[in-house]
């Protein structure tokens, strides 16, 4: 099962996430950059728990998972009570005025078996990858090494240059 | 798997089904004013009749409401049904000249004018609201008044509901757009149901995002004491976005 991961630094905040979002699902964008501390731009979009309180939470069962694991809304199911907003702790799914129905993250599910979620392919700075979940703990472990050395390699450049 | 004949097409469904689902499942097309996906059906419009024949029988019954039985045999447009159809959207473009589902039903069903003396409600009295109050939220804060030609939907006695949450169910599954919920200051109201209900502040932003009462009832079933719940939807994403901050910004890819 694959998900969305942010990649920490690379993110500029310029929200090409964001648009492309909007531009394919009607302008109704999944998709948020909150800019924390000033000047630290995250990516945030919908986790799709495994243990979903928005979908334990609806009263009409119109949130399910899909056969791609993500959390998607039978929209014809959605009486556009709410809950799903109040119990998120993301903050991710709302309440579309116009139509009266909830509105969030789907994964780009009609587009996952030919293509990666419309975020990933537009993000010019591949701060959000595409990546299986249950990936080999290794390779995550390996990852994490990497970052750390280029951590430790950028710090000792900037140390060198101001000298 | 129950097996039945719609419109001389052999169809094959899961247990459980109404005949409204197998014929949308074969791509039949039946009108519908009262249904909708995620609330238990009611009957109340009777737009989707169809003519269900078993054994030597034959009869008009509701699709919506009539699970399909091994071995009927459905039709779903015939001139009989077609008639009915057309003297229920009389009746209702008599009854709300201005509802634009109906006109566009009536348009469907090639009723263009009403033979009888118009009203102006704007409610069809399909029930949604009251199934949403009652069947998916479970507050039953409003139910069908009165009998007849005053029949109408309400709370006791008109009165201010003190069992509301205020959720705005019941506006959103309205098709007519009869219920409509505004927010003015710290209140929320409910105008065709006289209730009024006080709004919850986020506690970073201040902007109102919920009702006190929907909020109270979404903590003691859902959610709990947590202190995250008190917040709007912006300021949940930009505390989770400051909490991945930390441990985030000393790694470099
Ligand atoms: S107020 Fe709206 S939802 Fe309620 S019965 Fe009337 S038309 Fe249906
Ligand atoms: S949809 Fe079946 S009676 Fe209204």
């Amino acid at each position: 099962m694959k998900r969305i991961h942010f990649v920490p630094n690379r993110c500029i905040g310029c929200e090409e996430c964001v648009i492309a979002c909007g531009k394919a699902h009607d302008w109704h964008t999944r998709a948020f950059v909150e800019v924390v501390g000033g000047y630290f731009p995250i990516p945030m979009r919908c986790s799709h728990c495994d243990d979903a309180p928005c979908k334990a939470a609806c009263p009409t069962g119109a949130i399910q998972r899909n056969e791609f694991g993500a959390i998607i809304v039978v929209k014809e199911k959605c009486i556009g009570c709410g809950t799903c907003a109040e119990v998120c702790p993301f903050g991710v799914p709302v309440i579309d005025d116009v139509t009266g129905k909830m509105i969030k993250c789907d994964l780009c599910s009609d587009i996952l078996t030919e293509q990666e979620p419309i975020c990933v392919q537009a993000c010019p700075k591949d701060a959000l990858e595409f990546v299986e979940q249950d990936e080999p703990l290794e390779n995550r472990r390996q990852r994490m090494a990497r970052y750390i050395k280029n951590a430790v390699e950028h710090e000792s450049g900037l140390a060198s240059r101001q000298m | 798997m129950i097996a039945a004949t719609i419109n001389d097409t052999e169809v094959l469904v899961e247990e459980g089904s109404t005949v409204l689902q197998a014929a949308t499942k074969y791509g039949f097309h039946i009108p519908t004013l009262c249904y909708h996906e995620g609330l238990p059906a009611y009957g109340a419009c009777r737009m989707c009749l169809v003519e269900i024949t078993q054994g030597a029988s034959s009869r008009l019954e509701s699709s919506c409401t009539r699970p399909l039985e091994q071995g009927m045999v459905i039709k779903t447009d015939t001139r009989e049904i077609r008639g009915h159809r057309k003297m229920i959207m009389e009746l209702l473009l008599a009854r709300c000249p201005d509802a634009e589902v109906v006109q566009e039903m009536a348009r469907e069903v090639g009723v263009t004018e009403s033979r009888f003396s118009k009203l102006n409600e704007d409610c069809i009295l399909c029930g949604l609201c009251v199934r949403a109050c009652r069947d998916a939220i479970g507050m039953s804060a409003i139910s069908f008044m009165s009998r007849g030609i005053k029949r109408h939907v309400d709370t006791p006695f008109s009165m201010n509901s003190d069992v509301c949450v205020g959720c705005g169910a019941c506006a959103r599954v309205c098709p007519t757009g009869a219920i409509r919920v505004e927010d003015y200051g710290a209140k929320r109201y409910v105008r065709y149901f006289n209730t009024e209900l006080e709004l919850q502040p986020c506690e970073e932003c201040g902007r109102y995002f919920t009702t006190k009462r929907f909020f109270e009832k979404n903590k003691n079933d859902f959610v709990g004491a947590d202190e995250l719940y008190r917040l709007c939807d912006a300021c949940r994403r930009r505390q989770h976005a400051s909490m991945l901050k930390g441990p985030l910004v000393n790694v470099h890819p």
